[in-house]
């Protein structure tokens, strides 16, 4: 697919498919921005004001590419936070204190975006995040009911006496006027029309979208309504402000406030939610782009500062990416960011040309909206999901949820960090090592071959140590081929498995693969391929008991494709073969000094007599524990004279001092015995067994290493465990070596 | 600097503490069979008293081993074991100081690295910390030897180059440590291309200078040297390198710096490798000036 070009070479091929996206998105914008301006307790043009300015500023100086800029859901919560606290009960004074902290945030995010801090979202554990949004969704909805259902000022604050108050509010209803149950109405039927929305089968329908519908139905009930009485149809306390002289009654955000700490705590919380809510939606709208072009969030993040600080200059909410009015720009067909801009000059256009229409505009069907909204990022179908992943997430996730409604949103996810390490400590039982090992690095990464790198993690690998792998991980062209090793990490977070499996897919998308080995032993204790992965205390009974039924196991997502792999290619698969492959193993002298803890992956080829596994084996006891993972393969040839020989290329067998002596056998293929080192006790038997098949072959592929025991034949690739792509080459290898000593064997024979 | 220029950094005097821990006779035999293998005179100090049990034990060990009691000299004083062995060093003008790193316990790993850290910024002599003595001896194959851009590392390589033929090995790697800072920060698929660009143009610098260093030394014939690039923490990457490669033994540089309390607990350089000890680790004392000349 051609990418999109850059700059205004882009804008001139793609400005009719970006003017269109933009358009349905102003259409999207227009009753959300102004919906998040109530919900924040601010003017319904400030919300306006940050779609303008963020579409034509970050539309300009932004790193992604099909992101919307605008008012945000979970800077709604902190703003009216912001404009309660700072103007002390007076909404008004409030607001123009909050639109200075605004302004400073805009230059805090300025600020993280320069010294490169995107990497900051990542850093929280992705359960307590979502317990956290899930916490924004209730606080949204908890406020929005009320007004919903005409009642315009409920009288608790906090979140959860207002959920519980709603009931009175309903109550109340019963024994109220025709004015407060006409806005009841139209409140309730936009809720219906937005959650039936989906299911409506007819095509037309969806045209436009649901939140156009609330607006398009309401404003015509208004407008009609009104011609037939000759008054309101809504009482005028029920309809959207939008003064006149909204223009000339402009004045300077209020700075008086910033000697004071409420001020910063305001401008703080405000810096924080936007850049976690922004980064969230770059990195969910990455994944949605059609061109797979990746965002430059530090860019984003500064020109979002900028935005912020303009739009509270000019008396706009915080500019954050938002991402479902990204996702409608996408499905629309935008290519560049010119879309964004167009959707802030439409809205532009729609405040000085139609300003009467959007002052038709009920405020409970707006509320209606904001339910809706606030029902989604609760999202209660993602319980059941978050609980297979493991029920000490689902415990993360309600824990950060009621932190939040309680203490906050700064303070909630504190805590909820606080809460994931404590559970993690208690998993791993080892909380003193993840302190120790906490600010020391980890990781090592090395380019094996050329684009094949290999990531190797020590320790343990979670949400506190994150941003180092992912420095790692991002500096790995994601065209090449990269294996990330396990095999000694003791521990693996949820929040690292969910972004590895992003990682997984970018790669994927970009040509190049990463594959993560070296898992076997922690998917037999996790209960999700997600979850957290273990290799704590209870792993090792696992291990035996997986090895001594026949039944079936969780498979980590190597193991599947191995499984995959054997079914395809006449091969029989066992994730956790019995303790008799272990003695099968046992017997090559590679292992003589090594005591071979447990076997796995096993394919077995019945027709040519191989076995391809992973043994995993150490030396040494306690600290001075060395262990090793290693796949091989395991060839049982049917012919009567197998020589005793190890041969090899990197020497790796010469360690071993049973051959330190002895000399090597030369074949008499000058080229080959350049490259190889045979030793064995009988040279004639070597010779005749190495004949002109084997040797060709195994000029072609000089990466393997061979012991024969006179039995069977030991054959490895690299002293490591391997990926499936490696397995594969190593099955190819072990196929046609087969093969080339069958020809052996029969030449032999006729001799 | 010619090829010829100066020799070698060799061991001619091979100096052990004994200690009487489970992995003394282990330890004894290992450095014994690498002060044969190098033709150095194998010295074993004690520090503390020496009574009649020490002299069974350790004469019971001798001949165990088959050392004969003339290829050892035994050297016993008292005091503060750190400041006797740096002074014993001293007078007996040894080379190379093996210690029997640690086993058992945590609490003799801490004394044994403690030890090092102490001999190494004070005492003029190489450091070898032994980690996987066994009697029967295991073949010294692989090493692995830092290549940093510095004035010590000539030495360094060189005496990895000498020991490794001394000890029979077959591969040796040098491994390249970089600082990740001096690449850029991939961003988006423009910037990591950049920066994939950056880090070959590094790679292609560091390796012509490896091998002006390898032009400098004399290679034996029969190992083959193999070169990495890592780009990572100092200290740190080369020490998990080692250990995923499986390396016998690791070369590193001597410290720059005296290694203090705080150096501990920020650690960085050697203060990684000791704490983590990746293989048998060797640290080479050389004559150069630690000041850049």
């Amino acid at each position: 697919m051609h990418k999109p070009s850059s700059g205004f070479k882009g804008f001139k091929e793609n400005w009719q498919a970006d003017l269109k996206a933009g358009f349905v998105v102003s259409l999207v914008a227009l009753p959300i921005s102004i919906a998040l301006a109530l919900a924040s307790g601010a003017p319904a043009i400030a919300g306006l004001m940050a779609a303008v300015v963020g579409g034509v500023v970050v539309a300009h100086l932004g790193g992604s590419y099909v992101t919307i800029t605008g008012a945000g859901n979970g800077l709604a919560v902190v703003t009216l936070a912001a404009i309660t606290t700072l103007g002390n009960g007076d909404m008004l004074a409030g607001y123009y204190m909050a639109l200075g902290a605004i302004v400073v945030s805009g230059v805090l995010l300025f600020l993280l975006g320069s010294v490169r801090l995107g990497v900051l979202a990542d850093l929280f554990p992705t359960s307590a995040v979502q317990g956290m949004l899930a916490a924004i969704g209730i606080i949204i909805l908890a406020k929005q009911s009320h007004v919903m259902i005409g009642i315009l000022d409920p009288e608790s604050t906090a979140p959860i006496p207002l959920l519980l108050e709603f009931v009175n509010s309903v109550e109340a209803l019963f024994g109220a006027d025709a004015g407060t149950w006409k806005t009841a109405g139209i409140g309730l039927f936009s809720l219906l029309l937005l959650s039936v929305f989906p299911k409506i089968r007819a095509q037309w329908v969806h045209s436009v979208p649901a939140p156009l519908w609330v607006v398009i139905i309401s404003v015509a009930v208004q407008m009609i309504g009104t011609r037939l009485t000759g008054a309101s149809f809504f009482p005028e306390k029920y309809l959207v402000n939008i003064p006149a002289d909204w223009m000339s009654a402009w004045r300077m955000p209020d700075f008086s406030g910033i000697t004071k700490g409420p001020f910063w705590g305001a401008a703080v919380s405000l810096t924080f939610i936007a850049s976690i809510e922004s980064l969230l939606s770059i990195k969910g709208m990455d994944r949605l782009d059609p061109y797979k072009r990746r965002s430059n969030v530090n860019k984003d993040l500064r020109a979002l500062g900028i935005a912020t600080a303009l739009s509270g200059l000019v008396g706009g909410l915080s500019v954050v990416t938002v991402i479902a009015r990204s996702s409608v720009n996408v499905s629309n067909g935008a290519k560049t960011r010119s879309a964004n801009f167009f959707h802030g000059i439409l809205i532009l256009v729609f405040v000085l040309f139609f300003r009467t229409l959007l002052t038709q505009i009920p405020l409970p069907a707006l509320a209606a909206i904001l339910v809706f909204t606030g029902y989604k990022l609760l999202n209660p179908s993602q319980f059941s999901r978050i609980a297979r992943i493991g029920l000490e997430q689902l415990f993360l996730f309600f824990f950060t949820l009621f932190a939040t409604l309680v203490y906050g949103l700064i303070m909630g996810i504190v805590l909820g960090m606080l809460a994931t390490f404590v559970v993690q400590v208690f998993i791993t039982g080892s909380g003193l090592d993840m302190l120790r090992y906490f600010y020391r690095p980890n990781t090592l990464l090395y380019e094996e071959d050329e684009q094949k790198f290999i990531l190797n993690i020590n320790y343990f690998a979670n949400f506190l140590n994150y941003p180092r792998l992912k420095s790692k991980l991002d500096s790995v062209p994601t065209s090449a081929t990269l294996i990330a090793d396990f095999s000694n990490t003791q521990f693996v977070d949820h929040t690292v498995m969910e972004h590895l499996s992003g990682y997984i897919e970018l790669f994927e998308q970009k040509g190049g693969s990463l594959e993560l080995v070296g898992l076997e032993a922690f998917a037999l204790s996790s209960s999700h391929p997600l979850g957290v992965q273990s290799r704590s205390n209870r792993t090792k009974p696992g291990i035996q008991r997986a090895r001594g039924t026949s039944q079936a196991h969780q498979l980590s997502a190597k193991q599947e494709k191995l499984s995959e792999f054997a079914v395809l290619n006449r091969l029989k698969y066992t994730a956790w073969p019995p303790s008799k492959w272990d003695q099968l193993v046992e017997q090559f002298n590679y292992f003589k000094y090594r005591r071979i803890d447990y076997t796995t992956n096993l394919l077995r080829d019945l027709e040519q007599n191989f076995y391809a596994l992973e043994v995993s084996s150490h030396s040494g006891e306690f600290i001075m524990k060395d262990s090793q993972h290693l796949a091989c393969i395991i060839m049982e040839p049917q012919i009567a004279n197998l020589p005793v020989f190890v041969l090899d290329r990197e020497r790796i067998f010469s360690r071993l001092a049973q051959y330190a002596g002895v000399k090597d056998v030369e074949i008499g293929n000058p080229s080959f015995d350049a490259k190889f080192k045979i030793k064995g006790p009988k040279p004639g038997a070597i010779r005749a067994f190495f004949t002109r098949e084997c040797v060709d072959f195994l000029l072609e592929h000089p990466d393997f290493h061979m012991e024969s025991n006179g039995k069977s034949i030991l054959i490895f690739h690299k002293e490591r465990v391997a990926s499936v792509a490696e397995f594969k080459l190593m099955v190819s290898f072990a196929r046609e070596w087969a093969q080339r000593m069958a020809i052996q064997s029969a030449t032999a024979e006729e001799k | 600097m010619t090829k010829a220029g100066i020799p070698p950094v060799t061991f001619k005097r091979i100096a052990t503490a004994m200690g009487f821990s489970p992995m003394a006779k282990a330890n004894l035999a290992e450095v014994h069979r690498i002060a044969k293998r190098c033709e150095a005179q194998m010295y074993v100090f004690h520090i503390g008293e020496w009574n009649d049990r020490c002299e069974t034990t350790y004469t019971g060990f001798l001949s165990e081993l088959g050392i004969p009691n003339s290829d050892v000299v035994l050297v016993c004083k008292q005091g503060d074991p750190k400041e006797e062995l740096r002074s014993l060093c001293q007078e007996n003008s040894i080379d190379l100081l093996a210690l029997g790193a640690l086993v058992r316990e945590n609490m003799f790993k801490v004394f044994t690295v403690s030890i090092a850290r102490d001999v190494c910024r004070k005492a003029k002599v190489s450091l070898l910390l032994l980690t996987h003595s066994r009697l029967e001896g295991m073949p010294c194959e692989r090493i692995v030897v830092n290549g940093l851009d510095h004035p010590k590392t000539l030495d360094t390589i060189r005496t990895s180059l000498w020991l490794g033929s001394k000890l029979g090995s077959k591969e040796l790697f040098v491994v390249d440590e970089l600082s990740e800072k001096s690449l850029i920060k991939p961003d988006d698929d423009k910037s990591q291309l950049n920066s994939t660009r950056k880090r070959k143009q590094i790679e292609r610098e560091q390796h012509s200078r490896i091998e002006g260093l390898l032009q400098n030394c004399q290679v034996p014939v029969n190992l083959e040297i193999k070169e990495q690039h890592v780009f990572g923490k100092r200290g740190y990457t080369i020490a998990h390198y080692a250990k995923a490669k499986r390396a016998d033994l690791l070369v590193v540089n001597s410290p720059d710096t005296k290694l203090r309390f705080l150096d501990r607990i920020f650690k960085h350089d050697l203060e990684y490798i000791l704490a983590d000890l990746p293989s048998d680790v060797l640290i080479v004392h050389t004559t150069k000036d630690t000041s850049y000349a």
